[in-house]
Parts: C-alpha cells; sequence; structure tokens
C-alpha cells in the first residue's frame, strides 16, 4: 500500500516537472544574449569565403580580379587591348563586359567616362577623375562595410533580447548570406569559362561570359540591397538593446544615417535600366564619344550611383580621416542640422516625402535658390519653411549638386 | 516557555541592531563643515596669498575663503619641486622640455615629472571645478528644495572618502618633498618615490571624480532638470559638465587603465607618435581648456565671451547663434556621455596589459592592429573597436564641439 503510494507521488511529481519543462523551454527559456553577435561574426567569415574578392589596401574596397588573378586582365576586354580581331560583335559583348565592370568595381577609364558626360564636363579634370574613380558598387559596399562594423561591435553588448528580434536578424543574415552565395556561384562560372578562353574571338564563350557578366552585377546589387537591410536591422537591434532606445546622434550614427538611407532609396532604383538595348544602339554605331546616343535611362541610373557614391566620398572624408582642419568636405554644419532636424522634424529624414528620396531632379528644386522657379518653389513647398535652409544645405552637402568645386575648392 | 521566548527575541534583537547600526544621517551642513575642515587641513604658514597646498582661491580680493576654491597641487618651494614641475613645461632649443641648466634628470624622471604636472595637475583642476563652481549655490538653496536625506548622507560618505584619500596624498607628497630636498631632482632614488606619488595621485583623482560626478548628479537633479531658459548660468553649467566629463575619460582611458598593483605603469602620454594630441603642448583642446600660468594650473578657461552674448537684453543675432551653440554642446555632451556610459562597462572586460601594449607598447608591442586583434576572440576584439573608437574619434569630437564655447 505505501509503495503503491509514493509511486503514484512519484509519477505526479514527475508529469509536474514535465509540464513546467515544457513551458519553460516554450516561453521562458532566457535567449542567448550573444546569439545575434555570434551569427554575425560567422557571417563576416562566410563573407570572406563566399564574396570572393581581394581588398585594395588604398581604400578598402573588393575588387575582382579574373582567373589568373591579374588586374591587368581587365584590360583584355577594352578595345585597347589589341586582344580583338575584326570580329565586331566580340568587340560589343567586350564592351557590355566593361559596362558591367565599370558599375561594379569602379573601372572607369577613358572610355567609360561616356556614362557620366554631362556631368563630369561640367567637372575639373581632378574631381572628374576623383568620381570616376569613387563610383561603383564597390565603393558602395565598402562603406557600408564600416557602418556595419560599427553597430556589429556593440552588438556583443545586447542585453534582455527578445526572442522574435533574434530570429529577425538571423532571416537577415541568411538572406545576406544566398545573395553573396550567388555572387560566388557566378563569379566561380565566370572564372572557369575564361580559363576556356584561349581566343578572344570566340564569340560563343565571350557570349556565355557576357551573360554571366550582367548576372554578376545583378547579384552585385542584391548584395548591396540585402547589406543595406542587414545594417538598419542591426542597427535597430543595438539601439534597443545597448541604447535602451535611446542611441543618440554623434558624428558617426548620423554619416551612416545618411549613407544607409540613401542606399535604400538607390537599391529601388531598377539596376536593369543600363542593360537597355540603347546602349547596343551606341555600340553599333562605333561612335564612343557622341554622348547624344546615350540611353536616357541609362544616364539616370548612371547619374543616381553618381549621387550614391558621392556620399561615400563625403563619409570617408569625414569618418575615416579625423581632425580635418581645412577640407570644403567636411560636413560639421550639415551634422549639427541632421541632429537638429532630427529632434525637431523627423519627417523630413524618415518619413515619406524626406529628402533621400527626392530624385535627381527635385534635388536640383530644392537646392536651387531661384524664387521664380516654379518647379523648385513646388519642391522646397512640401517642407516647413523654417527648415528648408537646413535641408538645402544637407542636400547640397551630400549630394555636392551645383558646387561642382567643392573637393578641391576651386578649378585645379 | 522563556527559553522559547529567548530562541524567538534573539534573532529578532540581532536584526533590529543591524538596521540599527546603519550609516548616520547627515545634513547639509555637515557636508560643509567636512569640507571645510578638509580645507583648513592644509594651510600652510607661509604667505600664499591664494591659499593652500591644494585649494586656492579664485582670485586675491576673495575674502571668503572658502567659497569658489580651485583644488590643484602647490608643491613646498623651498625644494625646488615647484621650479622642475614649471621648467618641464618650457622646452630648449631642440623642442625637448628643458629641465634647466643645473638638471639632468634620467628621461624616466623627465616624462615623471611631465606628466604630473600637465595630465594629473589639469585633470584635478579640471574635475573638481564643477564642484568649484556650483557648491555655493547649491549649498545656499539646498534647504528650500526637498532633497532625500540619504542623497546627502551619500554625498557625506563621498566627500570623507576624499578627504581620507587626501591626506594619504600629502603623506605621499611630503615625502617625495623631503626626497628631493635630500637627493635632488634628478637623483634616481626619488623616481621610486615618484611612482608611488603618481599612484596616489591616480587615487585621489578616483575620489574626486567620486565625489565630483556625484554632486554634478545631485545638481542636475534639483535646479538644471526642469530648466529650459538657455541663459549664462545653463551655458557654464553645460561647459562644466563638459569639463567634468572629460576629466572622467582622461582618468580611465590613460590613468587608472595604466595603474595595477599599487604601480603606474610609466607611458610617455604626450608623445606625439601616439598620435595622443589632447596631451600634448600647443594649440591641441586640453591646454586650451585648463589654464596653465607660468607652469602652473590656474583654473579652467572661462566662457565669458558666449555667455555675455545669452545675456543680452532682448533678441538679437549674436543671442540666437549663442543659445544654439549652447543647445547643440549639450546635445554632443549628453551623446558622448551616453557612450561613455557602454565604454566603462567594455573597460572592466578589456585585458588592459595587452591593450595598452598595443597602444603604448609597453611589453614590446604588435607590428600592427591585425596581429592584436588575432589574439583575440570575436568578442574581445568588439571590445577593443569601441575603445579605440572613443580613443580615436568620439574624444575628439567632443572637446571640438565643447571648444565652441570658448570661442
Amino acid at each position: 500500500m505505501t509503495s503503491k503510494i509514493l509511486l503514484r507521488i512519484g509519477v505526479t511529481i514527475g508529469i509536474l516537472a514535465l509540464i513546467f519543462l515544457g513551458v519553460w523551454l516554450i516561453w521562458f527559456k532566457p535567449t542567448n544574449e550573444l546569439e545575434v553577435f555570434n551569427n554575425l561574426t560567422q557571417l563576416q567569415l562566410y563573407k570572406i569565403e563566399n564574396f570572393n574578392t581581394v581588398e585594395d589596401n588604398a581604400s578598402s574596397r573588393t575588387k575582382m580580379f579574373l582567373s589568373d588573378g591579374k588586374e591587368d586582365n581587365a584590360r583584355t576586354y577594352s578595345f585597347d587591348g589589341g586582344n580583338f580581331a575584326n570580329n565586331g560583335n566580340v568587340k560589343d559583348l567586350s564592351i557590355q563586359i566593361k559596362n558591367y565592370r565599370a558599375y561594379m568595381f569602379s573601372e572607369f577609364d577613358t572610355y567609360g567616362s561616356y556614362f557620366f558626360t554631362d556631368i563630369v564636363n561640367n567637372l575639373n579634370s581632378k574631381v572628374a577623375t576623383l568620381i570616376q574613380e569613387n563610383i561603383g558598387f564597390d565603393v558602395i559596399y565598402g562603406v557600408m562595410d564600416n557602418a556595419f562594423d560599427y553597430y556589429y561591435s556593440y552588438a556583443q553588448l545586447a542585453e534582455h533580447v527578445s526572442n522574435k528580434d533574434v530570429k529577425n536578424m538571423n532571416n537577415k543574415i541568411s538572406t545576406l548570406k544566398s545573395s553573396y552565395n550567388d555572387f560566388q556561384t557566378t563569379y566561380n562560372e565566370i572564372v572557369n569559362l575564361e580559363k576556356q578562353l584561349d581566343d578572344f574571338n570566340n564569340y560563343t564563350i565571350i557570349s556565355e561570359i557576357t551573360s554571366l557578366y550582367k548576372n554578376l552585377y545583378l547579384n552585385y546589387f542584391d548584395i548591396i540591397k540585402d547589406f543595406n537591410t542587414l545594417i538598419v536591422n542591426l542597427k535597430d537591434f543595438v539601439n534597443q538593446y545597448v541604447f535602451d532606445g535611446k542611441l543618440t546622434l554623434d558624428k558617426n550614427v548620423v554619416v551612416y544615417d545618411m549613407l544607409l538611407n540613401s542606399v535604400a532609396e538607390f537599391v529601388k532604383e531598377d539596376p536593369t535600366l543600363t542593360l537597355k538595348s540603347g546602349t547596343n544602339k551606341y555600340i553599333a554605331n562605333n561612335n564612343i564619344n557622341n554622348s547624344e546616343q546615350v540611353n536616357e535611362d541609362d544616364n539616370n541610373f548612371s547619374k543616381f550611383l553618381y549621387d550614391i557614391t558621392t556620399i561615400t566620398l563625403v563619409y570617408t572624408y569625414n569618418c575615416t580621416e579625423n581632425h580635418l582642419e581645412q577640407n570644403s568636405l567636411k560636413i560639421d554644419k550639415e551634422i549639427e542640422y541632421y541632429s537638429i532636424l532630427a529632434n525637431e522634424y523627423k519627417e523630413a529624414l524618415y518619413g515619406e516625402n524626406n529628402i533621400f528620396q527626392l530624385n535627381r531632379s527635385e534635388k536640383f528644386g530644392l537646392v536651387d535658390n531661384d524664387f521664380e522657379n516654379n518647379e523648385s518653389n513646388e519642391i522646397k513647398s512640401m517642407y516647413k519653411v523654417e527648415y528648408v535652409d537646413m535641408l538645402r544645405t544637407l542636400v547640397n552637402k551630400f549630394y555636392q549638386i551645383l558646387e561642382t568645386d567643392l573637393i578641391f575648392g576651386g578649378n585645379n | 516557555m522563556k527559553k522559547l521566548y529567548s530562541l524567538i527575541l534573539l534573532p529578532l534583537i540581532a536584526v533590529f541592531m543591524l538596521v540599527g547600526c546603519g550609516e548616520t544621517t547627515r545634513t547639509v551642513k555637515e557636508v560643509q563643515d567636512l569640507y571645510n575642515t578638509m580645507v583648513e587641513t592644509y594651510n600652510t604658514q607661509e604667505s600664499y596669498t591664494l591659499g593652500n597646498w591644494y585649494f586656492q582661491k579664485t582670485s586675491v580680493a576673495e575674502t571668503e575663503t572658502q567659497k569658489y576654491l580651485k583644488m590643484y597641487v602647490t608643491y613646498d618651494n623651498s625644494n625646488k619641486l615647484n621650479d622642475a614641475t614649471y621648467v618641464s613645461l618650457s622646452e630648449d632649443e631642440e623642442g625637448a622640455p628643458d629641465m634647466g641648466a643645473d638638471y639632468s634628470p634620467s628621461d624616466e624622471l623627465k616624462t615623471r615629472y611631465e606628466q604630473l604636472t600637465t595630465i594629473y595637475a589639469r585633470t584635478l583642476t579640471m574635475a573638481f571645478n564643477y564642484y568649484t563652481n556650483w557648491s555655493e549655490t547649491f549649498f545656499s538653496r539646498i534647504d528650500a528644495v526637498d532633497s532625500e536625506e540619504k542623497e546627502i548622507t551619500n554625498l557625506y560618505g563621498k566627500l570623507n572618502e576624499l578627504k581620507r584619500e587626501l591626506e594619504s596624498f600629502n603623506t605621499a607628497k611630503l615625502n617625495i618633498e623631503r626626497e628631493v630636498q635630500l637627493f635632488g631632482l634628478d637623483s634616481e632614488i626619488v623616481a621610486s618615490s615618484l611612482d608611488v606619488f603618481n599612484y596616489n595621485y591616480n587615487a585621489l583623482l578616483e575620489k574626486v571624480l567620486n565625489f565630483v560626478n556625484y554632486f554634478r548628479d545631485l545638481h542636475v537633479k534639483y535646479y538644471f532638470s526642469n530648466n529650459s531658459v538657455i541663459n549664462s548660468a545653463y551655458a557654464q553649467r553645460v561647459y562644466d559638465d563638459g569639463l567634468l566629463t572629460i576629466a572622467n575619460y582622461i582618468y580611465y582611458d590613460y590613468l587608472k587603465a595604466l595603474t595595477t598593483n599599487g604601480t603606474t605603469k610609466l607611458v610617455k602620454l604626450t608623445d606625439t607618435s601616439n598620435k595622443f594630441d589632447i596631451f600634448n603642448y600647443g594649440s591641441n583642446n586640453l591646454t586650451k581648456f585648463a589654464k596653465v600660468v607660468d607652469g602652473r594650473v590656474k583654473g579652467v578657461t572661462g566662457i565669458s565671451n558666449i555667455k555675455s552674448k545669452l545675456d543680452i537684453e532682448g533678441e538679437s543675432v549674436d543671442k540666437t547663434n549663442a543659445t544654439n551653440t549652447v543647445k547643440l554642446v549639450e546635445v554632443a555632451l549628453n551623446t558622448f556621455k551616453q557612450y561613455f556610459g557602454i565604454y566603462t562597462k567594455v573597460f572592466d572586460k578589456v585585458n588592459m596589459e595587452s591593450f595598452n601594449n598595443y597602444r603604448f607598447k609597453t611589453s614590446g608591442g604588435y607590428d600592427d592592429f591585425d596581429a592584436y586583434a588575432s589574439t583575440l576572440s570575436p568578442v574581445q576584439k568588439a571590445n577593443v573597436n569601441i575603445m579605440i573608437d572613443m580613443e580615436e574619434n568620439k574624444i575628439y569630437d567632443f572637446m571640438s564641439s565643447l571648444s565652441n564655447l570658448i570661442k
């Protein structure tokens, strides 16, 4: 009898313990507060393996080398390389490859400058060179990487994290990993095909390579998009769990915000705009200096790319070179304005009509101080009168729309 | 029954005694009396017109001795320690600190003297400056506000710790003065006493900061938390808080960080190759904030220019600009404090020995950051990045912002 009672008590306790354990596992199990940080660390390693590029130490951007690892091989695809015979079709393809590489790796040379003719022609030569060397997905990616590193360092201090936010971060990490993987797969295919390329007049292989470069370009664009999404979410995560939702605006935060917001608008743009047949029409006429034949969409995308990479230049001068005393790219005043706006008129920076969503023509409209210009006045009327001057200053500085001599403070 | 009662009663009595023997509640008057006692202890017999070894009047004209006293260290002049500290600030033809023709101390001694008179002395004055400027108004009005007993008691406790630490410091100072008198400024025998003195200076700074930080928090809580009018007093408070914040940072990052087991590792912090511009001679920011006259710290640079603009009657462009400047500096101050809070958490997690080896090459150093980083786990590396960001970016940005108030 006693043993039966004891057995019943034992079984009851066991069942209750199992129930409590289940409840705890489901609702009360503490999250591992380092989980997000650890996954981000893994992402860093994954990135090195699968975004298989070589760092350019001078500017911490990434460049791709071709199959034999020599950067000069990039010129194999140019007219001047002397590797092409009279096969006009192969030339057309090589120009397309050059086009993609230019957008991805800032490989703009005399040939590539036609994309920005109407902008670059108005700049002095030093500025033009600087812009052309800093336009490309690699440059945007490089500065975003710095923004990522900044917030990543704080992620390991996160406390009392919620399962939901951990899951969200893990999703964003997975998405980016997948984009890196896609890029690496395409890159490996290009490398393999190039190994088979004994004769540069081999239209078939070069045609396949060209098609792969198009995919690589689209993959890179996706990386920019997914990386930006991850960093924005990471910033929110750090703000919530390290700074208790009260992350204040220091210089880094302001500059990163402007960068990330600008990239967020940039990636809404259709990257295939550069791939329209207008480009081929231009090539078919074999007249690379005739800018009238440049496709309008091509040029708009190029201008948009010019804008976003100008921001990266501003970032470079302000976040990586400190204690600047004399430099026209210094943005102390603009950071002050940004801080004021973030406190007093948030909508101008983060709302529906925020300055980052303005298209190029609208940006000109905001910056233009011509009071008789109806279009400009219409844009300005989107914002509160007392803050228009601040917004003009921000947009002007970050997009350098009017002050083309800003970088060197004059014509050099 | 009696046994039962005693069994129940004894633990209860013990608990009552424990509770009853807590910290004695202190009043505002007791805090002021303790402060006055501390100040009066170090009055000298010599005719130092401005005060005593540690607490100096703002000006000769100041008649009430306990008001607005600055804190900096003055040495007994008979042993020429003051001369050494003064002379060390001037430079010879080649730009090296000039210790005077009669002395040729070793590099180690030179470095010690130099850092005691620049970094330590200025940090001490900047740290105490907040109390210097605001104790008068704080104590004159505290009875009118509904302050908590515990806060005043805590304030007393911290001041008492400061007082005790000052006693230890004074003993170490007397030792060093005696040794210099016996053996000379350039004697290597003095070096180990200087090391002890340095360590005591560190401890003194810690207690000063504990006390003044707490005082500042009470001051803001009771007098400025609901104050939205930006006038000259507001600006002064922001500025003084800024100097106190810088002093906190310097103490942590350069003084506490180099102190372990009773010694302060000697590192030439003003070595320009270290890129620690905040300490160097010349026009860098720390020199701008701490007023150095004849090699002695005489207080901090004032902000009279911007204050006069804030006190302009009615509206004006100057007043508006001045108001905006103060607002922006306050934002910069709150931002820096936020990051400093994170930094102090990270500080305790970093292996300071290897971090100092990286930044100061205290044990041979590393080839570059990557070589150092390769010895760290991902979490450790992240912590180090936060430290480096403070050191190379945030402190400069903040000091640059604060210096807008002294223009």
